[in-house]
């Protein structure tokens, strides 16, 4: 964050940029010079496998302090739409603010924003970043054994924790599974194969999936015998995460457990409607394929800002949370969190939840 | 002089029923037809919306930024009479800018596709006496919504003036044209206060509704009253009083253009008005239709669309409200192209033209029907 005098000289300017704010006028000179908002440029680019990225994100003020393991929105403009995906930070948690953090890209042939950090970013792009979040996290109070595992892009934020770990004085031990279909196909493999080379209080296990099958409850009990005295991390496919859930569920060691999901499960989208859920309110409707959800919130009696219902005036619009929506009057498909959408108009086309 | 009074109407009840003539020629099947060729349009430009058109708003974003702080900037040497005239010229179409091209646009949500959480409906505040809040419950709703129905579309005449004969006459109108010539002048005021005042009187609640309109209105207006009228003539040292002086008047020219502006887009002659009966149970196509006959486009240069964020396409900013302002120059040809078809009306004019008929019909509805009836039998 900036200083409390920085604080003053903003709130001065905005006086003299109302209705607008200073970064608006700010920008004009630095596309990063902004007090609202945080925007960063891609400073340089790694190239860590094919279709695997490292990307350094640079900011022109601090950036708040994050936690390993946390992840942070990244926004990209696309044909003129902006789209946001949550990536994990790699880079190390110092604790501190800081100007860069590094997040690590997989493409995922879909087109999106994966897509475009892999293919087509390069040094000197802008990108709009959002404030690190996220519960899969480092203990403040490390424990004395730390289990890792990851499959595929599921290294990039247990390779913060370690990256964090390996720059302080600490007594935990930790063993590190570091699952992909090939050995090739490990990202950040090299670095933490040395780190294992080099770090007494590291073990890798490399596990090329393709030769040895999945990592199953048999190869824990194998590799890791002390595995139920661990605090342990695992970030992957769903596959991956439902399997460890049950196999420390059935030791009754689920506290011990922490995941993080990468690829979620998408809704079954039909277009023939689904339950309408109203975040702040707390309530729920279902709506079929012709009711907007704006008459799904009235018959829930949720609050719902509305004004021409036509789809005309604009005044309806409110965050959508997560579902996808089908327009009454296209047709179309669409929808991703964080869109503005109109109720009026639109109608669930499968579970859907605002936040209103 | 006779021919010419053939020429204009006064939006006469006569034309009304003309409007009755024109969608009588037409069958159900030829307006639900219409309804569908525009839709076709708004659905062609909608899909093909991308890079270039985010270009475009970014670049309007730019050029009024840029041109207000070289405004400002010169404007701390305003002392100077150069400096003042450029420094004045400069902020009042950085000021137009902010209102037309972007702030009215923005607000429409035509820029919502973007979802650029800085450039969106929901987000974006501007230099104006009404809030956005307010301005987009006004203006996207009831005139949108309701265009030119008498008794719905608080904009027919602002509950001042009489711009149609089916507005009854009152003495009051006899000072009609002097009463537009303040509210050009105060335009900015004059509509955030008349909003403020009707919103006030919906609500029982302890003290005047024109006082309570007065403080929601003030609560808005004072930051840009402190910025334009304090802190930058402040700033400006040994220029501070030509500086108050340059803001003054880039406010006022400002207003003054934006109000031609809205009057030419729906006052001219030929335009059409509705009563509440005459639009129950409208169809979609019908919907179209009224925003056709209710709305007149003005010629004019590229620049000239640009200053007047557009609203110069008037006729397609009502069929189509929440698409970007810089396709209408494109769907207007597409748009004359189905009037021409099915011979409905499409109204258009240079700015002087359209002007002069607007305040032409003030001057003539300030007048009680019989006299004005008998003038023009004499003319």
């Amino acid at each position: 964050m900036y200083s409390s005098r920085m604080t003053r000289i903003v709130t001065l300017a905005k006086r003299l940029t109302t209705p607008l704010l200073p970064d608006d006028y700010l920008t004009l000179f630095n596309p990063l010079l902004t007090f609202d908002s945080y925007r960063a440029r891609v400073s340089q680019i790694n190239e860590e496998l094919p279709g695997v990225r490292t990307l350094h994100l640079r900011t022109a003020r601090n950036l708040p302090a994050f936690r390993a393991g946390q992840h942070v929105r990244v926004g990209v403009d696309l044909k003129g739409v902006r789209h946001v995906r949550s990536f994990s930070i790699t880079s190390a948690a110092t604790g501190m603010a800081a100007r860069e953090l590094t997040i690590t890209v997989k493409a995922t042939g879909q087109g999106g924003v994966s897509d475009h950090l892999v293919h087509r970013a390069v040094t000197g792009d802008i990108v709009y970043l959002e404030q690190a979040s996220g519960d899969f996290v480092l203990p403040a109070e490390l424990p004395d054994r730390i289990v890792m595992i990851a499959a595929g892009s599921g290294v990039t934020p247990l390779l913060s924790m370690v990256r964090t770990l390996a720059l302080a004085e600490h007594d935990t031990k930790v063993t590190f599974v570091l699952g992909a279909r090939t050995t090739q196909d490990m990202i950040h493999r090299h670095e933490l194969v040395a780190l294992s080379e080099n770090q007494e209080w590291f073990d890798l296990i490399l596990w090329p999936s393709a030769a040895l099958g999945h990592f199953n409850r048999a190869a824990l009990l194998r590799e890791i015998p002390d595995w139920q005295s661990a605090q342990t991390f695992v970030c992957g496919p769903a596959g991956l995460l439902t399997h460890a859930d049950s196999i420390w569920r059935s030791q009754n060691a689920l506290e011990r457990l922490h995941t993080e999901q990468f690829q979620t499960r998408l809704a079954k989208i039909d277009g023939r409607g689904g339950t309408v859920s109203f975040a702040k309110s707390g309530r729920s409707q279902a709506a079929d394929a012709n009711t907007s959800l704006l008459q799904a919130g009235e018959a829930a009696d949720v609050l719902m800002p509305n004004g021409c219902r036509a789809g005309i005036c604009h005044t309806c619009v409110v965050p959508l949370k997560a579902g996808k929506l089908r327009d009454l009057r296209s047709g179309e498909l669409h929808g991703e969190p964080g869109d503005m959408v109109q109720t009026c108009i639109n109608a669930a086309a499968c579970d859907v939840e605002l936040d209103v | 002089m006779t021919a010419s009074t053939q020429d204009f109407d006064y939006h006469t009840p006569q034309v009304a029923a003309h409007l009755k003539l024109v969608t009588a020629d037409l069958s159900d099947a030829d307006v639900e037809e219409i309804g569908r060729r525009f839709d076709a349009i708004r659905e062609s430009i909608r899909t093909d919306l991308g890079e270039d058109d985010a270009a475009y708003i970014h670049r309007i974003i730019r050029v009024h930024r840029a041109l207000e702080l070289s405004a400002r900037a010169t404007l701390m040497a305003s002392i100077f009479p150069p400096a003042w005239i450029a420094g004045t010229a400069m902020l009042s179409v950085a000021k137009i800018l902010e209102n037309m091209e972007l702030g009215h646009n923005i607000m429409h949500g035509q820029w919502d596709w973007m979802r650029d959480p800085e450039i969106h409906s929901t987000t974006w505040e501007w230099d104006s006496a009404i809030s956005s809040d307010d301005w987009k419950k006004s203006h996207n709703d009831m005139h949108h919504m309701w265009t030119n129905v008498i008794g719905k579309d608080k904009d027919v005449g602002y509950g001042r003036l009489r711009v149609t004969t089916d507005q009854e006459w009152k003495p009051e109108h006899l000072g009609q044209v002097g009463l537009n010539v303040l509210i050009a002048l105060f335009f900015e005021y004059g509509i955030a206060m008349y909003d403020a005042t009707m919103e006030a009187e919906k609500i029982d609640a302890p003290g005047h509704p024109r006082l309570r309109a007065l403080k929601k209105v003030w609560t808005k207006v004072k930051p840009q009253m402190v910025k334009d009228y304090i802190a930058f003539p402040l700033l400006s040292g040994i220029s501070a009083p030509t500086t108050l002086t340059a803001n003054f008047t880039a406010n006022i020219l400002r207003n003054v253009w934006t109000h031609t502006i809205i009057f030419c887009g729906h006052f001219p002659d030929n335009v059409e008005y509705f009563t509440e009966e005459e639009i129950e149970g409208e169809s979609q196509g019908e919907w179209y239709l009224r925003q056709l006959m209710g709305s007149a486009n003005i010629e004019g240069s590229e620049l000239f669309h640009i200053m007047s964020g557009n609203l110069s396409h008037q006729i397609e900013h009502h069929l189509f409200p929440d698409l970007p302002s810089n396709r209408y120059a494109e769907i207007a040809p597409q748009v004359l192209a189905i009037c021409e078809e099915y011979g409905l009306p499409y109204t258009s004019g240079r700015l002087s033209k359209q002007s002069y008929e607007v305040w032409r019909s003030l001057a003539m509805l300030s007048l009680p029907d019989e006299i004005r009836a008998k003038l023009s039998m004499s003319a």
